[in-house]
């Protein structure tokens, strides 16, 4: 088998034509014009094909030969057996099947791995990380809130101690490394609504408390929301979403700048899904706190359809942070 | 011509090796998208499953296939990057960032100082990503080369950055001008070095451009699509749907006015920094086109907006087809008397820094 081929010397740009005979037994002979060399298999060191670009055959005294004749040399190589690991990647990227197979196969475990495995890394993750960091990851939180979103509740001073009392009966015999604290508020622009923070603060506004028919309506809410600081939802939240958003770099920073775009989608879905999750999880905590305290589990279903009538729920159920009310309510 | 290995041959009259003299050879790009797209998706299955490791090995076989594909004079670029050696880069790359993007969310000071420290620490990272780059780079078995020392890049990354904030931007371009003519200028092919001849009134012209295109867009849409206030006051509920209309119309405008004065500027600086930039006397012409620039960006961004990202090997593809179309080589003399020349080991580190932070350190 003889192929055409380009020798450079390694040491000038000069290029000169040359055949390239390839003998069965693995002999490779060079021919430049009148000048024949030659070299076994074992001296030469062969590119690895990828798609269709031109192959090097490195020669022992740094002379390169560069060719495109890619079948021939690749079936003088399977006849010699003598491909290497990379060649089989190339199998793989040669043809349309192979591809999409190993395409399926990404989705899938990309799929696996954001429902399943960063949620289960993180949680074990959290397991380590000691609970003093919550403490720091909304240390700023309620400042924040505090200026421009919340103003000072305006609920009597026996409902506040009410409401003290119910928090503390909520709290009490869970861990100690949280700092369970009650802040009332008046929730200017954020209407009904109650929030946790991961350092264990719970804030209830007052428009929430007034919507709430019952004393153990106010308390369910509470429950969910003890459930996010008591699950770490926070914590897993960050390590969620930095690692689905390392794999989302490691899948679409191949293909570069057309594709920041595309890949920001993907993420912001992904980042709903946990949070519903987590949404789910909260709502769990509520529920057994419920059943524990022999309180009948409907409370927690009927504010939470007072709020949604009030609010008015979003019907893009993937895009959003909560579960669809109808969802939630369970008996 | 040094010819010591080959002084056993004979001059062979078939080959290049006495190409014309003044001969203009186009640069070729044979990439095929659907075959980058296979590439893409074996190195993005294989990633996921060995966790990432493999993600070096992809690395080194995309720009080997971009390399091999891009041609000029009959011979292709070659890209001897080792992959173990990527991963080694990669892990100390990261090793220097998590810290930092920690500290970022707990401790606002420590990542001050540290992000400090590694503005501080980026023109070393530009030189030795710049050197690592060209030496992985090879054409007719020839390697390239950057010799720009360490105090030149602190000038122009620091020194000349702070120029840039205290003109309030105005010394952007020129900073731009500076940054290219110590990369491309610093650059060597062998032993010879490039030459960058572009001046920085090029630089200047192309945001020039930009802002008069923007004005005049802005300004003209203005004029013909802005009624009179005094009319609106008057139109009745119905016209002013049409007022709605003709709103969306405006920013329509200002969005398409943007893209456009962004590649017209793009495609000037591309022109101005490639275009005047000479190897060994041989010149590369670069005539790249702001409305095809432009055209390509945008139909390339809704298609892989549209298909979720999965046109985008052959966005890329097709970019890179048209900004090498768009290049040649004017030689003048031949092409085979470049020397190659010896150069040390160098690491990975500051290419990879460059590729974790999305940091544009060349090519």
């Amino acid at each position: 088998m003889k192929l055409r081929a380009r020798y450079f010397d390694g040491k000038t740009s000069a290029a000169a034509s040359v055949d390239l005979e390839l003998f069965a037994q693995g002999r490779m002979v060079l021919h430049q014009g009148a000048t024949i060399r030659e070299f076994e298999l074992s001296q030469l060191k062969i590119s690895a094909r990828i798609g269709n670009t031109p192959r090097r055959i490195y020669l022992p005294e740094g002379g390169v030969c560069e060719l495109s004749a890619n079948d021939a040399l690749d079936q003088w190589l399977s006849h010699l057996k003598a491909h290497d690991l990379q060649h089989r990647v190339f199998r793989l990227e040669r043809y349309w099947p192979q591809a999409l197979a190993a395409f399926a196969i990404a989705a899938v475990l990309a799929w696996a791995g954001i429902r399943y495995g960063i949620p289960a890394l993180a949680a074990r993750a959290a397991r380590v990380v000691p609970t003093s960091v919550d403490t720091v990851l909304g240390n700023q939180t309620l400042e924040i809130l505090d200026h421009g979103w919340l103003s000072a509740s305006q609920l009597d001073e026996r409902r506040k101690a009410e409401l003290e009392r119910q928090f503390a009966q909520l709290t009490a015999g869970l861990d100690a490394t949280h700092h369970y604290r009650l802040e009332l508020r008046h929730g200017d622009k954020i209407g009904a609504n109650a929030l946790a923070l991961p350092s264990g603060i719970v804030i209830l506004t007052d428009e929430l408390v007034a919507l709430a028919q019952d004393p153990n309506e106010i308390a369910a809410v509470l429950a969910h929301e003890i459930g996010h600081v008591v699950h770490r939802h926070a914590l897993r939240m960050l390590l969620q979403n930095s690692a689905s958003a390392v794999l989302m770099m490691a899948a679409f920073g191949d293909v570069s700048s057309v594709s920041h775009l595309a890949a920001a989608a993907p993420a912001v879905l992904v980042q709903a899904k946990y949070s519903r999750q987590f949404e789910t999880e909260a709502d769990d905590y509520a529920y057994d706190w419920l059943r524990q305290h022999h309180i009948a589990t409907h409370y927690f279903g009927d504010l939470l359809k007072r709020l949604e009538k009030q609010g008015g729920g979003s019907k893009l159920n993937f895009l959003s942070s909560h579960p669809q009310t109808a969802e939630r309510i369970r008996d | 011509m040094n010819q010591s290995s080959v002084d056993s041959v004979r001059p062979d009259t078939t080959t290049a090796r006495h190409p014309a003299e003044n001969a203009r050879y186009p640069f070729e790009f044979r990439a095929q998208g659907g075959e980058y797209f296979r590439i893409w998706i074996v190195n993005l299955a294989l990633s996921l499953l060995t966790l990432g490791i493999y993600s070096a090995w992809a690395k080194v076989r995309r720009l080997r296939y971009f390399y091999g594909s891009t041609s000029v004079a009959g011979s292709s670029f070659e890209y001897h990057g080792e992959p173990l050696k990527i991963l080694k880069g990669r892990a100390i790359a990261a090793a220097m960032i998590v810290p930092y993007s920690i500290a970022s969310r707990f401790n606002p000071v420590l990542a001050l100082v540290l992000l400090l420290a590694f503005l501080c620490a980026l023109p070393i990272f530009l030189v030795k990503s710049r050197r690592f780059q060209n030496r992985m780079s090879s054409w007719r078995g020839i390697r390239f080369d950057f010799l720009g020392s360490y105090r030149e890049a602190i000038r122009i990354q620091i020194g000349l950055s702070v120029l840039v904030s205290f003109t309030l931007g105005l010394g952007y371009p020129y900073w731009l001008y500076a940054r290219e003519r110590f990369l491309i200028g610093r650059s060597s092919y062998g032993t010879e070095q490039l030459e960058f001849n572009a001046r920085a009134g090029s630089y200047y012209g192309a945001f020039l451009m930009a802002g008069v295109i923007i004005l005049v867009v802005i300004v003209g849409a203005a004029l013909l699509l802005h009624p009179p206030l005094a009319k609106l006051n008057t139109r009745h509920a119905a016209e002013l749907g049409l007022g709605v209309w003709r709103v969306i119309a405006f920013f329509a405008l200002v969005a398409i006015a943007f893209v456009m004065a962004r590649a017209v500027a793009q495609a000037r600086i591309i022109n101005a920094t490639f275009g005047n930039t000479t190897i060994g006397g041989h010149e590369i012409k670069c005539e790249l086109s702001g409305t095809r620039l432009a055209w390509i960006s945008v139909t390339n961004a809704l298609m892989t907006f549209a298909t979720l990202g999965l046109y985008a090997p052959w966005a890329r593809v097709r970019m890179l087809r048209y900004q090498f179309a768009s290049m040649s080589l004017q030689t003048y003399g031949s092409l085979d008397e470049f020397v190659a020349s010896e150069s040390a080991q160098v690491s990975a580190t500051g290419s990879e820094v460059g590729d974790l932070l999305d940091l544009d350190f060349g090519l």
